[in-house]
């Protein structure tokens, strides 16, 4: 155990909230970047062992019966050797690889099976997936499962009006879950992954729709008869949801507060024409309040994509869009350095 | 906010929330008392903290739409616009930048913002002068005469997110010169592939060099750990390059995937501890060795190749991933 753990274990102890010595035996928790690598190597091994599958009988990809059997199959396998070999690296990321493979293979079927219903079929595949995050109490798989479950959503929804209203369903359940992991040492568990691959999904819809939209496919996506629905329902989640970060913070000067709020009005109003800007800055500002810095890093990088995808979209012309953009950012600026003179002011932060 | 929160490990915050939520699963620490216990651990932000956070959050993306917003208007090549007024607005917009960065200075976030909007407006004044004289300039040199414009910046501001600018626009700069020779990945040439080789790699090795001299600038982690993600990309593609498809320079390839490794591990292990930089090494070998396996393997007719492939690489993974867990405990 690291001294940073006894000095928690300290301060806690000092508070009165625990008593005797420090549980021996845990190991600090695992870096995200180690969880990448873990995730990305499982999905590397997936690749070859469905291959192992194909190579066996290749024709179980074709029959729906066969895919969905064998499918469930590998994910028991896999959730019962996690379950046993909890401690056993090597076990539980092989059987993590497995589990991919047959998630893939389960949802291979599900689509075969539900055709002509391709919605059913993609339905289908969310709510395996919710059940696969439930069953593997793996961080690492837990979010690669959120992030399937919300691709399955997306995809059912690419034919229909619901599907542009995917986002904000997504925002919302984003900012559910990530409040909602503090709640206690269970949710933290489910939630916290899960929050983080709802994130991703969030974060790649605009680049993934935008591609999907130069492909040829069957059908295509449907936006809403009021294109403004969108990005309006996304910016009151976004604004509802800087308030409640001021409020957990207990932000209760009044002038801050009401920069921030402006700041929040001002954001929300410019993203508009910006798709993807809003979704990208509240990822930002909900992981910022929930110490994750890796979606926040995520959330900024994203903004700034978004902005460059900005210059090729063909909604307005060029100069609309940069005057709307220095607009906007001569408010957020003023904005900006009002709260650094407030700070200078009460001699709060060093910074202006 | 606790002050080892935001350390530049970028880990600690999931550490002390991982283990409070540990102990309650331990029975050590009571559920009642959970939310305390996350206070006491300083796992989210004050109110300081947040108030820097919004600043920035502010200031940064209010510059940045700024300079953006300047860049698309000169990329709109308004006809009813005189020349002289569009050099004018941009070159006002640059002094004005850094008459900003001057007053609130170089180390506030402010004069950070300011002097990062100045480098992307002389970018945009640079492509002002070719659309408006029309030099006849190739892409490549706009961009190697942008990133030498932003030098003497990066050198006064001694500010890491600069120094990354100059980097990306070095790397573009790369890019299009291939690019308007029309050497591509995949055709005859590997020039391109070397190029941003070796580019990225002597980066890191410059940064991490003036890192330890104490040079300013370049002692955040998180802007090392940046440049590292663009050498460890650049090496691994010539790692895969050496074990797929027919190159002739294959054997090149993998001394040179193998040097950067040794390298790696020489800097951010022996000399000093980054696991960061070390798991994308490891990434890396899985990477490597995946795709050295599978070409070999999958079309030798074996059945369970893959499977055998597939063990490999969660074996490289799982054993890579114990040593780097065990590293995490001492890294500083």
């Amino acid at each position: 155990m690291d001294t940073q753990a006894q000095l928690l274990w300290s301060k806690l102890a000092g508070a009165g909230l625990v008593t005797g010595p420090m549980p021996p035996g845990e190991d600090a928790a695992i870096p995200w970047y180690l969880r990448a690598l873990v995730g990305v190597s499982a999905w590397i091994a997936a690749i070859f062992v469905l291959s192992s599958v194909a190579a066996v009988a290749y024709r179980i990809f074709d029959n729906a019966v066969l895919s969905v059997i064998t499918g469930a199959a590998l994910c028991v396998a896999a959730a019962v050797a996690m379950r046993r070999a909890p401690d056993g690296p090597f076990v539980s990321q092989f059987a993590m690889a497995i589990a991919i493979a047959g998630q893939v293979l389960l949802a291979t079927g599900l689509l075969h099976a539900a055709r002509p219903h391709d919605v059913l079929g993609w339905l289908s595949i969310a709510g395996m997936e919710v059940v696969m995050a439930l069953a593997i109490a793996d961080a690492t798989h837990r979010t690669l499962a959120a992030l399937f479950a919300m691709a399955a959503l997306y995809a059912s929804g690419w034919q229909s009006y619901a599907g542009s209203l995917l986002p904000v369903i997504a925002a919302v359940l984003f900012t559910a879950a990530a409040l909602g992991a503090d709640s206690s040492a269970r949710a933290h568990a489910l939630m916290r992954p899960g929050s983080a691959g709802v994130a991703v999904s969030l974060l790649l819809y605009v680049p993934v729709a935008t591609l999907l939209a130069d492909v040829p496919l069957r059908g295509a996506a449907h936006p809403l008869p009021a294109p403004w629905l969108q990005p309006a329902l996304l910016a009151v989640v976004f604004v509802a949801a800087g308030a409640l970060m001021l409020r957990r913070a207990h932000v209760e000067n009044g002038y801050t507060r009401g920069v921030a709020m402006a700041s929040a009005f001002v954001l929300a109003a410019a993203a508009w024409p910006v798709p993807g800007l809003l979704a990208a800055l509240l990822v930002t500002i909900v992981s910022f309040a929930m110490g994750r810095r890796a979606l926040v890093g995520l959330g900024l990088l994203a903004a700034v994509a978004m902005l460059g995808y900005y210059y090729f979209s063909l909604q307005t012309t060029l100069l609309v869009k940069s005057m709307s953009l220095i607009v906007t950012g001569a408010i957020l600026l003023t904005c900006g350095l009002a709260l650094a003179h407030r700070g200078a002011l009460t001699g709060g932060a060093r910074d202006a | 906010m606790h002050a080892k929160t935001w350390d530049n490990g970028g880990h600690v915050v999931i550490d002390d929330r991982q283990r409070v939520f540990d102990w309650i699963e331990r029975g050590a620490l009571a559920q009642r008392d959970f939310r305390q216990a996350l206070s006491i651990a300083g796992v989210t932000p004050g109110r300081d903290e947040w108030r820097r956070f919004l600043m920035l959050l502010a200031i940064g993306t209010g510059a940045a739409l700024l300079a953006t917003g300047i860049v698309y208007f000169v990329a709109f090549n308004w006809h009813d616009m005189s020349r002289f007024a569009k050099f004018a607005l941009v070159e006002a917009a640059i002094v004005a930048a850094v008459a900003a960065c001057v007053v609130r200075g170089v180390d506030s976030i402010a004069g950070i913002c300011a002097l990062c909007a100045a480098a992307i407006l002389t970018g945009a004044l640079l492509a002002l002068v070719g659309q408006t004289y029309q030099t006849g300039a190739d892409t490549y040199e706009l961009f190697a005469v942008w990133a030498l414009a932003i030098l003497p910046w990066a050198l006064a501001g001694r500010q890491p997110v600069l120094w990354l600018m100059v980097l990306v626009i070095v790397n573009l700069a790369t890019q299009a010169y291939f690019d308007d020779r029309h050497v591509f990945f995949f055709s005859t040439g590997d020039a391109d592939i070397w190029m941003l080789f070796f580019l990225n790699a002597a980066a890191l090795a410059l940064w991490e060099g003036l890192r330890d001299a104490g040079v300013g600038g370049f002692s955040a982690t998180w802007a090392l750990r940046t440049v590292a993600v663009a050498s460890g990309v650049a090496a691994t593609f010539v790692g895969v390059f050496a074990t797929i498809g027919t190159h002739e320079a294959s054997g090149a390839f993998a001394a040179a995937w193998l040097a950067w490794l040794g390298a790696i591990v020489l800097a951010f292990r022996v000399r000093r501890i980054d696991v960061f930089v070390l798991a994308g090494a490891v990434l890396s070998v899985v990477v490597v060795v995946a795709a050295l396996l599978g070409k070999h393997f999958i079309g030798s007719g074996m059945v369970v190749a893959p499977l055998l492939v597939a063990a490999a690489v969660v074996g490289i993974a799982t054993g890579g991933g114990i040593w780097l867990k065990s590293l995490a405990q001492r890294e500083p």
